[in-house]
């Protein structure tokens, strides 16, 4: 049985992703009855929810001022 | 997190074109233009997603398209385009942020994380209710304020992994570093964020 610590080391450096039997079950068992993990965890993916809509934000006149400044700087080279 | 990750959604263009690749070397203003019109946006995009200002994405991806043109005489058409881009991006972002790509020996969140836990690893300081104490709008401006703190590779890698969605192994191909290396860097710039939030959100101060 995975402890805490380790569940989150696991988690927050992707490395369930990594072969191993049983892991991403343990894992699961574990944040299925530990309330604290399963709320970090949450957390994260909700961190990469956020950064993900801060970055699909930009806006087409942002991009369109950028081109035009790019396009006369390079035009200089 | 848990889930399969997307593919990557941007189109890999037609950029092996020898055409249009010697339109390029010959610095002919409509292949260029239409390499902004491909490029730019998703460049913006990763400044944003690596927790720069617009203003600083902008002259992020102003200086990639300079260095590009400068290189471009060296591009030999073996590798996708983007991906050579997409090099230069990450260079200009450690050079943006004055550090190397790879991580650190040591970083203040390994103690704080440490800290966290009692001896038998259960946890000592639980994650505080982040997402009933505070409203949306309120994350999403403490999410960008602490993106900004991230030394250059956690940005990078996070990035990657996050908003790309690339698979780990593609990500160590790109950013040159070795799976642990690249785990290290994912732990602390996950870590970082999420405890620079609560105690910017919830402990005041």
């Amino acid at each position: 049985m995975y402890r805490c610590s380790e569940v989150v080391r696991q988690v927050s450096s992707d490395e369930y992703l990594t072969p191993g039997l049983f892991k991403k079950l343990q894992i699961r068992l574990h944040l299925a009855m530990c309330k604290h993990c399963s709320r970090y965890v949450r957390q994260l993916r909700a961190l990469a929810a956020y950064v993900r809509e801060a970055a699909d934000g930009v806006s087409a006149s942002e991009i369109q001022r950028a081109k035009s400044q790019i396009l006369q700087r390079i035009s200089a080279e | 997190m848990l889930g399969s990750a997307r593919l990557l959604q941007m189109p890999e263009s037609n950029f092996a074109d020898p055409e249009l690749l010697e339109r390029l070397k010959k610095r002919d203003g409509r292949a260029w233009e239409s390499m902004v019109d491909l490029y730019l946006p998703q460049l913006l995009r990763a400044g944003r997603g690596m927790g720069f200002s617009g203003d600083e994405s902008r002259d992020l991806a102003q200086s990639v398209f300079v260095a590009l043109m400068e290189g471009i005489d060296r591009f030999e058409g073996r590798s996708q385009l983007r991906t050579f881009l997409f090099g230069i991006f990450y260079n200009k972002v450690s050079e943006h942020l004055r550090e190397r790509q790879r991580a650190e020996r040591n970083d203040p969140i390994d103690q704080v994380m440490e800290s966290r836990f009692d001896r038998s690893g259960k946890w000592r300081q639980p994650p505080l209710d982040i997402e009933g104490q505070l409203v949306g709008r309120e994350i999403r401006r403490l999410v960008q304020d602490c993106l900004e703190t991230l030394p250059a590779a956690q940005r990078i890698a996070f990035y990657l992994r996050e908003i790309e969605e690339i698979t780990t192994p593609e990500i160590c191909k790109k950013m040159a570093v070795s799976a642990t290396n690249l785990g290290v860097l994912l732990f602390r710039a996950r870590n970082r964020l999420r405890e620079c939030i609560e105690r910017k959100g919830l402990k005041k101060g």
